[in-house]
């Protein structure tokens, strides 16, 4: 890989929603191995900007490269068939977990995990079975494989949800808010698995509000306000000296409650 | 009691009539899904034109009367083949009539699945094509078994119309007995116990149906 192992680079990234400009300016690069928290007020893009990633939302403008594929801002006819063939590519080596799991309801756990193994990457079913229970014990859901989505607690479920994101081998993963949907005796959980995926070495970006995680376990925090990245640096200088007065207010009003 | 004994002499008769029924509603209700399945596909993955297409036929078999959709199609068939059998010309009258409400309470059931269900598709890298047969319409027929039971049953309910194509269902075949005899009240009261059992079967069935697949909630 070119540029130190930069696999996730996004530059000058916009996104409007007619007049509504939620990303204005968005310029980053995550390198192998990373771990990178999206912290920020509500409305600041966050959860926009991670959704461009893999082309859940097209960008308006700029560029989004994942491991060399590249997906263009704009929405022309041919810019939408070149980004669509882009993210196919992408979708491959990118998982992403939802702050509201969106498992499939109408399948088991273990349905769940094996289903794209089997329908998109076109695995023998004993074999996805097998490498399904592999990552059902490593979130600790292998007792409930046979339980429906429903049946189980949020933090389960989005433990499942982590499994099967896991299931096609993704070499970046993607969370959105994994925590902000769950009652808070959950919520460690989910963590403690998103920590030993980061120390397996996993890349992460991960947008949230659980601050403890970011300054634990990430090796950069970007801090995002108004549709720009205003800060991005190690989680020490970020928590102990934010250097723009948003920043500084944000952490008083969210570190001192 | 007089008029049992009327019921149980011409019970034959009547038991043909019953099997047409049947047969004409099941073919019609299958035929229907179909329609109302490819119906929805069109509307959900076609151009601009496609849609508006589906969109003016669902507001035209909605709009009309079916005993007139029966004629239209009746003699638009006639001059195609004048060899068609009447059977047929009613199963695609229902069919058609039936798909347009099917594709309509599908709509339903698609805007009920929440967007979280297709993104999770997508972000793992499913065609449209999986996303929608394996992720999206199985959770679609769950939601809406109530609506089609309703609308299974309602092609049932119509299909007395297919008399004036003379296709000699339940009710047509009531009332050529009834002509015969003069005795109207027996054969209608029976015919009515028979709509109501058919009815009343598939309401079980699909009920059986949903229990074993109950999971949602």
């Amino acid at each position: 890989m070119d540029n130190n192992n930069v696999v996730v680079k996004a530059l000058g990234v916009g996104k409007n929603y007619g007049e509504l400009q939620v990303l204005k300016d968005i310029n980053i690069e995550v390198k192998e191995g990373e771990v990178v928290s999206i912290i920020g007020p509500s409305g600041s893009g966050k959860s926009t900007f991670l959704r461009c990633l893999n082309y859940l939302e097209a960008t308006s403008k700029g560029e989004v490269s994942i491991y060399n594929n590249v997906l263009k801002g704009g929405n022309g006819t041919v810019v939408r068939k070149h980004n669509e063939k882009a993210a196919r590519e992408i979708r491959k080596s990118v998982g992403m977990v939802f702050q509201q799991f969106n498992l499939w309801p109408h399948m088991t756990v273990l349905e769940n995990v094996i289903e794209t193994p089997i329908h998109v990457k076109k695995i023998k079913k004993e074999e996805a079975v097998k490498k399904a229970e592999e990552l059902l014990r490593k979130v600790g859901m292998y007792e409930k494989r046979n339980s429906y989505p429903l049946q189980l607690s949020g933090g389960q479920q989005q433990r499942v949800a982590i499994a099967r994101a896991l299931a096609v081998e993704p070499k970046i993963m993607l969370f959105d808010e994994p925590t902000s949907a769950l009652d808070p005796e959950f919520v460690g959980e989910v963590l403690e698995v998103m920590k030993g995926l980061a120390k397996d070495g996993m890349t992460m970006i991960v947008v949230t509000h659980e601050m403890g995680f970011a300054s634990e376990v990430s090796d950069r925090v970007c801090f995002m306000d108004g549709g720009y990245i205003i800060e991005d640096d190690t989680p020490e200088n970020i928590f102990k000296h934010p250097k723009t007065e948003r920043a500084k207010q944000f952490f008083s009003k969210i570190l001192n409650v | 009691m007089e008029g049992f004994k009327l019921v149980i002499e011409y019970m034959p008769y009547l038991m043909q009539g019953l099997m047409y029924t049947v047969l004409v509603s099941i073919c019609a209700i299958v035929i229907a899904l179909c329609v109302g399945v490819i119906l929805s596909l069109l509307r959900l993955t076609g151009n601009g034109f496609i849609k508006a297409a589906v969109n003016v036929y669902i507001s035209f078999v909605r709009g009309t009367p079916l005993l007139v959709q029966i004629f239209i199609i009746f003699y638009a068939l006639a001059m195609i083949g004048p060899n068609i059998p009447a059977f047929a010309t009613g199963v695609i009258a229902l069919s058609l009539n039936s798909g347009g409400f099917m594709a309509e309470i599908i709509r339903g059931g698609l805007t009920a699945v929440p967007k979280g269900q297709y993104e999770a598709a997508q972000a793992l890298g499913m065609s449209r094509g999986k996303m929608l047969t394996r992720i999206i319409f199985p959770q679609v027929f769950r939601i809406i078994i109530p609506q089609l039971t309703s609308e299974f049953i309602n092609v049932i309910k119509i299909s007395p119309m297919l008399s004036v194509i003379s296709i000699v269902e339940l009710t047509r075949t009531a009332q050529r007995l009834y002509k015969q005899t003069y005795e109207p009240i027996p054969f209608f009261i029976a015919i009515a116990i028979f709509y109501f059992i058919i009815c009343a079967l598939l309401e079980e069935i699909v009920k059986r149906q949903e229990k074993r697949k109950k999971i949602l909630g």
